[in-house]
């Protein structure tokens, strides 16, 4: 009767250290991932409180953000410089409106004007929003065509994307507007959201 | 009656051979090779206008990205097949760090960590900092975790085994960004050939601090947190090389300055590259003769 014998690799037993050694680098590499989300979301969600009470404006706007606020069409306007190929925007503006104006009107009148400075000026969407405060206002999605006026510079032109909110304030119509590169109007939505939430206007 | 001396030929001492591949010798020779052909490439063109710098043609990009890789297996792989004891499973290990670096290093870096939005902007201590606890610890983590549980301890036998197989497994790391580099972005051949350059340096200079440590746990006794404290150590030195290379390659302002300087960021890399291999070396060198004064073995020559 013939016997099987089965040859096995020695299987070295691994020591204290050894093993300890193994658990806690998987331990360090959980507290390095946590540390690393926690450091880009204080990175990517770092705001600072921008107020103006003339206007009775206060909103939170990304930290690292280029602020304008002498503009004449707007209340501020603010710009992150390191975005390419067009620089993402957020906008407050303010337009005097009579008693009986709705919402809607003053997105009839954003979209006669538009055309004129806008190339290929195209309305995608509106809807009825509810504010965080209970208000109601319109959200327009729209999008067009961005040229560089320099032929020296020889870039190709850039789809914009943008969304305005509409919400009238006694006798004024109160558009907050978010513009962006197509290809990264999704990624920075977030962005116009978290202004809409913050955004008082008093 | 003439007498003629009698010469006796000197007893001919035999030469030991070094039975395993030098491993410092072999990475050296790729490195160079793979910095002068970098150097002819960028600083050539000037000179010679058959060197076409400036294309952005795919298959001269994917030939410069793949250079390492073909150096690795003329030099050291095939010198490990030349010598009379072989580290086996090499070409494996080095597959298997180009596949975890493509499919978990780079979805965690595009899908999670983000950080071509915000890292850029932080400045040099939030990009130290922030560089290391992302990508820079995960990435030292693959490796690390693609040693530990393939390769390690069974094949870690000498020092050197740890620094060979580390520098494996980095090379498919840089392989894979080199590639990623090369084929999905629209730069010259010369900004490829110094970007792949630069990858290549870094990755292979961090990683073998990860063999390193993998082979002093498998043969010395060091502490509980010996890897966890290491891994830190090869990320924060990558998070500082990527924050210096954000300085090295911005030029000055001046009449004759294009923005960035490139160059100095190769020589940053070739720079950290000369720095950890000696370092290493040295550490190595000493460990195996502390080791042969204790027990009378010596590991390497």
């Amino acid at each position: 009767m013939s016997e099987i014998v089965e040859i096995y690799e020695s299987q070295e037993t691994l020591s204290f250290k050894q093993r300890w050694n193994s658990y806690l680098a998987v331990f360090a590499a959980l507290v390095a991932v946590l540390a690393g989300l926690t450091m880009r979301d204080n990175a990517l969600t770092a705001s600072l409180t921008y107020e103006d009470l003339e206007a009775g404006v206060r909103a939170q706007l990304p930290a690292s953000w280029l602020l304008e606020t002498e503009g004449p069409d707007y209340i501020f306007r603010a710009q992150d410089p390191a975005a390419l190929p067009f620089k993402t925007l957020l906008q407050v503006s303010v337009l005097p409106v009579g008693p009986d104006a709705t919402p809607a009107n003053v997105l009839y009148l954003l979209e006669i004007s538009r055309p004129n400075t806008f190339a290929n000026y195209h309305v995608l969407s509106r809807e009825n929003v509810t504010l965080r405060d209970g208000s109601e206002a319109i959200r327009m999605t729209y999008t067009y065509v961005q040229d560089e006026r320099n032929p020296f510079l020889e870039s190709l032109p850039v789809v914009v994307e943008g969304v305005d909110v509409v919400v009238l304030r006694r006798s004024q119509a109160v558009i907050v507007t978010y513009r962006d590169e197509q290809s990264s109007f999704d990624d920075n939505l977030y962005r116009f959201e978290n202004l809409l939430q913050t955004l008082e206007i008093f | 009656m003439s007498f003629e001396p009698i010469l006796l030929a000197p007893e001919e001492e035999l030469e030991e051979q070094y039975p395993y591949r030098r491993v410092w010798q072999t990475s050296w020779i790729e490195a160079v090779v793979l910095l002068i052909v970098v150097v002819v490439l960028v600083m050539g063109s000037r000179f010679i206008s058959a060197i076409p710098a400036n294309t952005r043609e795919q298959l001269p990009k994917l030939a410069v990205a793949l250079l390492p890789l073909v150096m690795w297996l003329l030099v050291s792989y095939r010198g490990e097949q030349r010598a009379l004891v072989r580290r086996s499973g090499l070409l494996r290990v080095m597959i298997v760090g180009g596949l975890v670096a493509n499919g978990i290093l780079v979805p965690l870096d595009e899908r999670l960590f983000l950080t071509d939005r915000w890292l850029a902007q932080q400045g040099f201590f939030g990009r130290v900092l922030g560089y290391t606890f992302t990508i820079g610890f995960m990435s030292q983590f693959l490796k690390y975790a693609v040693l530990r549980y393939s390769l390690w301890p069974r094949r870690f036998e000498r020092r050197m085994d740890g620094v060979a197989y580390a520098l494996a497994v980095s090379l498919g790391f840089a392989i894979v960004f080199n590639l990623r580099f090369a084929l999905d972005g629209d730069a010259t051949l010369s900004a490829t050939a110094l970007r792949v350059a630069s990858i290549t340096f870094s990755e292979l200079a961090i990683g073998t601090i990860i063999g390193y440590l993998l082979v002093e746990l498998r043969l010395s006794d060091p502490p509980v947190f010996w890897i966890p404290i290491g891994l830190f150590v090869a990320a924060l030195l990558s998070g500082l090389y990527y924050a210096f290379r954000g300085i090295a390659i911005v030029s000055g302002i001046g009449i004759g300055a294009t923005g960035s300087t490139p160059i100095r960021g190769l020589a940053l890399a070739f720079g950290l590259l000369a720095v950890i291999y000696a370092s290493l070396g040295f550490i190595i060198n000493s460990a195996d003769t502390r080791m042969e004064a204790l027990t009378g073995r010596r590991q390497t020559l």
